[in-house]
C-alpha cells in the first residue's frame, strides 16, 4: 500500500472532531491547565495539524524532503505562537 | 508526482501529472510560510498589547470558531474519499463526493458571512483595534482561499462529467484536493491563534 485507505481517512477525520471539540472543552475549563491552556490547546492543534497533513494531504507518502518541510512548517507555527505567548 | 500514490499512467500522463504536483505542493508550502509570518506578527503586536489582544479575542466566539473546524474538517473528508475513489476509477462517486465537499464546505461561508456581519452591527470592524486588524486581515486572507478552493471544487465537479477519472484528469483531482487541505490546515492554527489565545 503506498496511498491512504478510505478507512484511514475516516480515522484521521474521527480524531480531528474529537479533538477540535476537546480543544474548545479544554480552553474553557482555565482551571484544569492554568497558564499552561494555550500550550495545551496548541499542542493539540500540532497533532490535528499533523492528521491533516499526513492523510488528508497523503504527505506520509511523499518523499522524505516533501514531508520534512510539511512537518517543519507545522513546528514552526507550534513555535512561533507558544513562544511568543510565554516568552514574550 | 506520485510515484508513492501507485499509479501507472501513461508516460506523458506521469511527466505533466508530477510537474503539476509539484507545483502544487511548491505553491502551498510558499502559501504557508506567508501564513507563519502573518502569525509571528500577530504575536510581536500581542506581545505589546496583551490586555487589548485578551479582551478582543474574548469578543469572539470559540464555539462558532470550533464549527467552523467541523465544517472544513468534513468537507476535508469527503475531498479525500473522492480522490480515493477517482484513484479507483469510479467517476460517478468521484463527482458526488466532490458535490458533498462543496456543499458542506458551504457552511463555512455562511458562518463567516453571519459572523462578520454580527461583529459589524456592533461598530467592530478592521480600525476598531490592531487585535480586529488582524482578525479581519488573517479570517479574510483564509476566506479568500476558501473562495478559490470552492471555484476549484466546481471545477474538477463539471470536468469529471467528461473525463476518464484515473487518467490524466486524476492529477487535477488530486491537486485541488491537496489545495482544499492548505484551506483546512491554515484553520487549524488561525482558530486557536484569533479565539483560544487569552484561556488560561
Amino acid at each position: 500500500m503506498d496511498h491512504v485507505t478510505w478507512r484511514q481517512n475516516v480515522a484521521a477525520w474521527t480524531f480531528l472532531v474529537i479533538a477540535s471539540l476537546a480543544t474548545v472543552w479544554v480552553a474553557e475549563q482555565h482551571g484544569w491547565f492554568g497558564n499552561w491552556t494555550v500550550a495545551v490547546v496548541m499542542a493539540v492543534a500540532v497533532f490535528k495539524a499533523r492528521a491533516i497533513v499526513l492523510y488528508y494531504m497523503e504527505i506520509k507518502f511523499a518523499p522524505p524532503v516533501l514531508r520534512m518541510l510539511f512537518e517543519a512548517w507545522v513546528a514552526a507555527c507550534f513555535c512561533i505562537i507558544v513562544g511568543f505567548r510565554y516568552l514574550g | 508526482m506520485s510515484e508513492y500514490h501507485g499509479r501507472a499512467p501513461e508516460e506523458g500522463a506521469a511527466t505533466e501529472a508530477e510537474e503539476l504536483f509539484a507545483g502544487v505542493h511548491f505553491f502551498i508550502l510558499a502559501d504557508m510560510a506567508v501564513f507563519a509570518a502573518l502569525f509571528a506578527g500577530f504575536m510581536v503586536e500581542r506581545s505589546a498589547e496583551v490586555t487589548l489582544f485578551d479582551q478582543s479575542a474574548g469578543q469572539l466566539a470559540p464555539r462558532v470558531g470550533v464549527l467552523n473546524t467541523l465544517i472544513l474538517v468534513t468537507s476535508g473528508l469527503c475531498i479525500a474519499l473522492a480522490v480515493d475513489a477517482a484513484r479507483k476509477g469510479l467517476a460517478n462517486i468521484t463527482r458526488r463526493w466532490i458535490a458533498a465537499s462543496f456543499f458542506i464546505g458551504a457552511g463555512f461561508a455562511i458562518s463567516k458571512v453571519l459572523e462578520y456581519s454580527d461583529k459589524i452591527s456592533h461598530g467592530i470592524t478592521m480600525h476598531t483595534n490592531d487585535f480586529f486588524m488582524f482578525y479581519y486581515a488573517l479570517t479574510g486572507a483564509h476566506f479568500l482561499h476558501y473562495l478559490g478552493g470552492m471555484g476549484a471544487l466546481i471545477y474538477i465537479y463539471v470536468r469529471c462529467a467528461h473525463e476518464q477519472v484515473d487518467g490524466r484528469f486524476f492529477g487535477t483531482v488530486e491537486a485541488v484536493a491537496l489545495y482544499w487541505h492548505m484551506v483546512d490546515l491554515l484553520w487549524i492554527f488561525i482558530f486557536p491563534l484569533l479565539y483560544l489565545m487569552g484561556a488560561g
